[in-house]
């Protein structure tokens, strides 16, 4: 026989054995599965679902989404008993760098991080300050600096939206006079209990004292106790937690829950007329109620301190890796593009953290208003309170928050919210 | 014969025919003479207010006892044995009378019920509130068009063999006509429209299956007058066929819904195996579980607990959607059993 004959003869058989092989050990696996972690549930799971979906019939491989409410707490949880997820949905950036620090995330691959920050809107591209990488990119955001008010109920009472952070005050100071109560505010929630007063802080420190001293509190360098937050605090308390600026009494607001909360503003007449509540409040509305200048509620941006545009506020979900198999980073890649999302905002309730997203996606015109609030802000940051050191971002400051708004020991407060420090 | 051999020669209707006197025996309790008619209808009204003030109240006390004993008072069989007399000797004014009476009674009923809850039960405000005995009357199941159908035929029966009618009383408690009605009205007060339409459908599946297995026993009876015979039971096949529609038509829900019970018993039983290795600490003190159309999966759950950091709900979650292999919403409260003794002096 030819010797190269025979040597090719030889490589046709391992090529063949190969294949073989490749092929048997396809025919023995059940499809490739990736396990997703969140905090979705109900419609959001479902709307989620449904964009997993898609990249289901993509691409084959399967995807099992679980959504949790103490997802803060389970994530910790699981990633510590080495039960990771493979992916995990942050609404907590915070404690995802946490884990980072720890080594229990994937960094980003270069590919995906490419995808996720081609696109960014350049109003986002500060969002989480000076805190540092966090390997992950947003998937989906919501608007937390809003106020939900009635139109009817203004146009009967002759108020008017106001343009900034005095003339709210002053409407503050109207309502009350008129004897009205201006402000709605709940803020029970299991072991989150606190967090809607989180975020009044939070938009007042970013407004009064600006991003660099709203930077360096997030990244834990500038203390609770200090000037700035104590302000801040205080700030809160007089705008809301005054006798008669809420229609509950200090108690009534810890035992209120965020989505009733708004519940009297649509009462005759009116228990309360403004609620700041991020975007997602939607989904809480009495059913049927339209959003918008003619619709039974619809929604101003809480104002800046003086006539420039306000900053906003932004809530979200970052998506991070758990596991550096290829299935893993195929759904991380489809995740950073732009059209992941469509089939969400198609329900409803998805607002895209991207510049080239079809605002034709969207369901209706409130997403779609959301969606150019963002691209055109100036000044946008995430949640301070889930961008933070976790132990003080899921536990301390919302403690600190229930402390106060129980007590109005506004110095104690601070020290309880600093103390989720170990330093 | 046997006796038994004798009671089915007694229902072949080619060899049995009843006489004009067992007949009108049976018209003249059935059909109101119109020189009677307004006692007969006075008492109607009033047995139909008293029954259904009784079923209120025994509804709402979660007595079974007292609903007995509105089912004892109910005059409803009347009017609805008449229905069908009617039709089978093509009497078309006292078919008439007998559904104006049926439908008027019904009304009185449901009427008198919402009355009560906006006098007396003020505390029935939501569904959660509501005695097991309301509850229980808003799913009827395939198993209450069974009893329907058998309490019928117990019926007629009775009604053409007047030496058994001691037992009518037991038919009477078999198919309950009046606490279905007054428990449409009392969801109706509350507005609860869904339930109430529960409600009512028990009360039409009794009503029709009645209707059906009153005429088949007469027919078996040989109630049909001769003169009618020859035409060929038209009107008693009329009023088979138009029971029989309604009652398939009524069938589908019923068999839909006991479908679901079945499965969600199925389902419930997965989930307690599933808790059982999710949490061994953990002992269920309330479960429902609904599978819902559309393959959703939702699990209420109430467990007590010895141990301090119980599991997560959504490692059970995991485990139950795996394993029904559909979305699975699950909500668990916890409850937290703790003990401590002491003993001084």
């Amino acid at each position: 026989m030819n010797p190269h004959l025979a040597e090719r003869l030889a490589l046709v058989t391992v090529a063949l054995a190969l294949v073989a092989g490749a092929c048997a050990a396809n025919d023995g696996r059940s499809p490739e599965v990736v396990t997703v972690f969140g905090n979705q549930r109900g419609a959001d799971a479902d709307a989620l679902r449904s964009v997993f979906d898609r990249f289901e019939s993509e691409t084959g491989i399967e995807v099992r989404f679980t959504g949790s409410a103490s997802f803060p707490t389970a994530m910790r949880e699981r990633v510590e008993e080495g039960n990771a997820p493979d992916i995990g949905f942050f609404p907590q950036p915070g404690l995802l760098k946490d884990l980072a620090t720890s080594g229990y995330v994937e960094p980003l691959r270069d590919d995906v991080a490419q995808i996720a920050s081609s696109s960014l809107l350049p109003s986002l591209s500060d969002a989480f300050g000076s805190s540092g990488d966090i390997p992950g990119f947003l998937f989906q955001v919501n608007v937390k600096s809003l106020v939900w008010y009635s139109p009817d109920a203004f146009a009967a009472y002759g108020y008017d939206v106001p343009a900034t952070w005095d003339a709210l005050k002053d409407l503050t100071q109207r309502i009350s006079a008129d004897g009205s109560n201006p402000w709605c505010l709940g803020v029970s929630a299991f072991r989150a209990s606190g967090w809607p007063a989180t975020d009044w802080v939070e938009d007042i420190v970013l407004r009064d004292s600006g991003t660099a001293a709203y930077d360096s509190w997030v990244a834990g360098d500038l203390a609770f106790t200090s000037e700035p937050i104590g302000s801040a605090f205080a700030g809160f308390g007089n705008m809301t937690l005054e006798a008669g600026s809420s229609d509950r009494d200090r108690r009534g607001i810890l035992n209120t829950s965020p989505a009733a909360a708004q519940d009297s503003m649509f009462t005759d007449p009116p228990g309360c007329f403004m609620y700041k509540m991020a975007s997602f409040q939607r989904s809480n509305l009495p059913s049927g109620m339209e959003i918008g200048p003619d619709g039974g509620v619809d929604v101003f941006l809480l104002p800046g301190s003086s006539n420039e545009s306000a900053p906003i506020l932004i809530g979200g979900t970052v998506a991070a890796a758990f596991n550096d198999s290829d299935a893993t980073w195929e759904l991380m890649r489809f995740l950073a593009t732009p059209q992941a999302g469509t089939a969400w905002a198609e329900r409803g309730g998805f607002i895209s953290p991207h510049t080239d997203f079809d605002s034709g996606a969207y369901r209706d015109d409130f997403d779609r208003r959301m969606a150019s609030l963002l691209a055109d802000a100036d000044i946008v940051r995430f949640d301070g309170s889930d961008l933070m050191y976790s132990p003080v971002g899921t536990r301390s400051f919302f403690d600190a928050m229930v402390l106060f708004i129980g007590t109005d020991l506004r110095e104690a407060a601070q020290q309880m919210a600093e103390d989720g420090y170990d330093r | 014969m046997s006796p038994l051999g004798q009671m089915l020669n007694g229902f072949r209707p080619s060899q049995r025919l009843m006489s004009e006197y067992e007949r009108s025996m049976v018209t003249t309790e059935l059909f109101w003479d119109t020189a009677d008619l307004k006692a007969h209808l006075a008492r109607f009204f009033t047995l139909m207010v008293l029954s259904t003030l009784l079923a209120a109240f025994g509804l709402a006390a979660n007595s079974v006892a007292v609903i007995i004993g509105a089912m004892l008072v109910a005059p409803l069989m009347t009017p609805i044995l008449a229905t069908a007399a009617a039709l089978l000797v093509v009497d078309l004014r006292m078919l008439l009378s007998s559904i104006g009476t049926l439908a008027s009674g019904v009304a009185v009923a449901i009427g008198t019920s919402m009355f009560v809850t906006w006098v007396g039960l003020q505390n029935f405000t939501t569904t959660y509130s509501l005695p097991s005995e309301i509850l229980g009357r808003t799913q009827p199941s395939l198993l209450d068009l069974g009893v329907a159908i058998a309490a019928g035929l117990a019926g007629g029966y009775v009604l053409t063999h007047p030496k058994a009618s001691s037992s009518l009383p037991g038919v009477a408690i078999a198919v309950a006509l009046v606490p279905p009605l007054a428990t449409v009205g009392i969801l109706l007060k509350i507005g609860a429209t869904g339930q109430a339409g529960g409600a009512f459908l028990l009360f039409l599946t009794n009503l029709f299956a009645i209707v059906l297995s009153v005429i088949v026993v007469m027919v078996l009876s040989g109630f049909i007058p001769p003169e009618i015979r020859l035409e060929g039971f038209r009107n008693a096949r009329i009023g088979l066929v138009v029971s029989a529609v309604v009652l398939i038509a009524i069938a589908v829900p019923l068999t839909i819904h006991t479908v679901g019970v079945i499965q969600d018993q199925r389902f419930a039983r997965t989930v307690t195996i599933e808790v059982a290795q999710w949490d061994p600490n953990a002992t269920i003190e309330d479960l429902a579980a609904d599978l819902q159309p559309g393959g959703r999966a939702v699990v209420d759950l109430i467990v007590s607990t010895t141990s301090a950091a119980p599991q997560p709900s959504w490692k059970l979650a995991d485990a139950v959607s795996e394993r029904v292999g559909s979305a699975v919403d699950i909500r668990i409260r916890y409850r937290l059993e703790v003990a401590d003794e002491s003993t001084s002096g």
